[in-house]
């Protein structure tokens, strides 16, 4: 894309910027619209799913996306190299993303009707009907929307660390440094929030083992 | 190993993320516990959910939008600095006034000691040297001592100096000086 185009920059190595983040963003810093757009190529796509996975809300992501390049072409005159590029934008959009679950206080996909609350506060997800007996493809988006929902019952501190290594494929190293944890706390946390998921997913996958494999 | 630390591990298991003597110690577990591998394939499962979670793409016009709000910004960024500084000068006028005039005043006296100390007409040293060399006893001192007494008599203006820009030999024949002159080169 041109800098006032109606979609994305074109691929970096055409018009040039081989250079890693980092030095990109070093060039925006003196105001080198273009490294900017190659920033922009490189990560829309990874920081609007980022918000996506942990707000669970398509548009909101797309306004975390822009809020989150924005602030970083603010902040590039000030940008040093003292960090992985990748982990400081991550950073960024992540704290956009507990900044807006906290103020809109976030129910972005209600589980009303799929999910109740019991006695003991435990979440339980409704599973489709039986007897509609759907097909491969069919309980594959089922899986996916349940999966969603439980993603979206799990506290942040779960939440966000497992969607940047099961969903974003993140190193621990990486994702400890963009949450500002140790390695062995985010390892738990992950496990923690895998064991939650199963947890919450288990009526149905073993109503599977009993009526036939699923996925 | 027990069923319940075969449990904590499962999702690293499933992702292959142990070392390989817990993998194959876990493995080994699967083989011989029946519910530990009802639960790693459930597991197993949640994970590959997880993979393929559902994945969108930005709006065509992202960039575009990006860009507009950007420039947005920066065209009110720069009304902004240009309203403080109109403000600034309203509302001190005085202050600014006096600052024009010593920028002036300053301006010109520059101008003028630039004139009269280097910049004008003054003797060239090499139409002069006569007069330069007067005070000198070439024998007596070295040539450098010489050229510190010349550049006094510039700074002092005592004797007008003009150094020009290029440099030139100039060759001295001081009062009572018999013989070759020495060359001092600016």
């Amino acid at each position: 894309m041109t800098r006032h185009g109606d979609e994305l920059p074109p691929r970096g190595g055409d018009r040039g910027y081989n250079e890693s983040d980092e030095k990109l963003m070093l060039r925006v810093g003196k105001g080198d619209k273009g490294a900017f757009d190659e920033i922009v190529r490189r990560y829309a796509s990874k920081m609007v799913n980022l918000a996506y996975r942990i707000t669970g809300d398509r548009e909101l992501a797309e306004d975390i996306g822009q809020e989150t390049f924005f602030r970083a072409y603010r902040s590039a005159a000030r940008y040093r190299e003292i960090s992985k590029f990748s982990t400081w934008l991550h950073t960024i959009a992540i704290n956009l993303c507990r900044n807006e679950l906290r103020r809109r206080k976030f129910r972005m996909f209600s589980l009303e009707g799929m999910a109740e609350r019991d006695e003991d506060s435990k979440v339980r997800i409704d599973v489709a009907d039986e007897k509609t007996k759907p097909d491969r493809e069919v309980e594959r988006q089922e899986l996916g929307r349940m999966i969603k929902e439980a993603i979206a019952t799990l506290p942040e501190k779960f939440k966000t660390p497992l969607v940047l290594r099961d969903m974003q494929g993140l190193t621990y190293e990486e994702i400890g440094n963009i949450l500002d944890l140790p390695e062995g706390t985010v390892k738990s946390r992950i496990n923690r929030a895998r064991l939650r998921v199963k947890e919450l997913l288990e009526p149905m996958l073993r109503d599977e083992d009993s009526g036939g494999s699923r996925v | 190993m027990k069923c319940e630390q075969v449990h904590e591990v499962l999702g690293e298991y499933c992702a292959g993320e142990l070392d390989d003597d817990r993998m194959m110690e876990i493995r080994q577990h699967l083989a011989s516990c029946k519910t530990c591998e009802r639960e790693h394939r459930e597991m197993a499962i949640i994970m590959k959910a997880l993979g393929d979670y559902e994945a969108i793409e930005p709006r065509a016009d992202f960039g575009a939008r990006l860009w507009h709000r950007i420039e947005e910004f920066e065209t009110r960024k720069r009304a902004f600095w240009l309203a403080a500084f109109a403000g600034f000068l309203a509302r001190n006028r005085r202050l600014v006034v006096t600052g024009c005039v010593v920028f002036v005043v300053s301006l010109f006296a520059g101008a003028y000691f630039l004139e009269n100390m280097g910049g004008g007409p003054g003797m060239d040293l090499a139409d002069q040297s006569g007069v330069v060399a007067e005070g000198f006893v070439m024998r007596e001192i070295p040539q450098e001592a010489a050229l510190d007494t010349m550049f006094t008599h510039f700074v002092t203006g005592d004797i007008p100096v003009h150094l020009t820009s290029q440099p030139r030999n100039f060759v001295y024949k001081p009062v009572g000086q018999t013989g070759s002159a020495p060359k001092l080169t600016f």
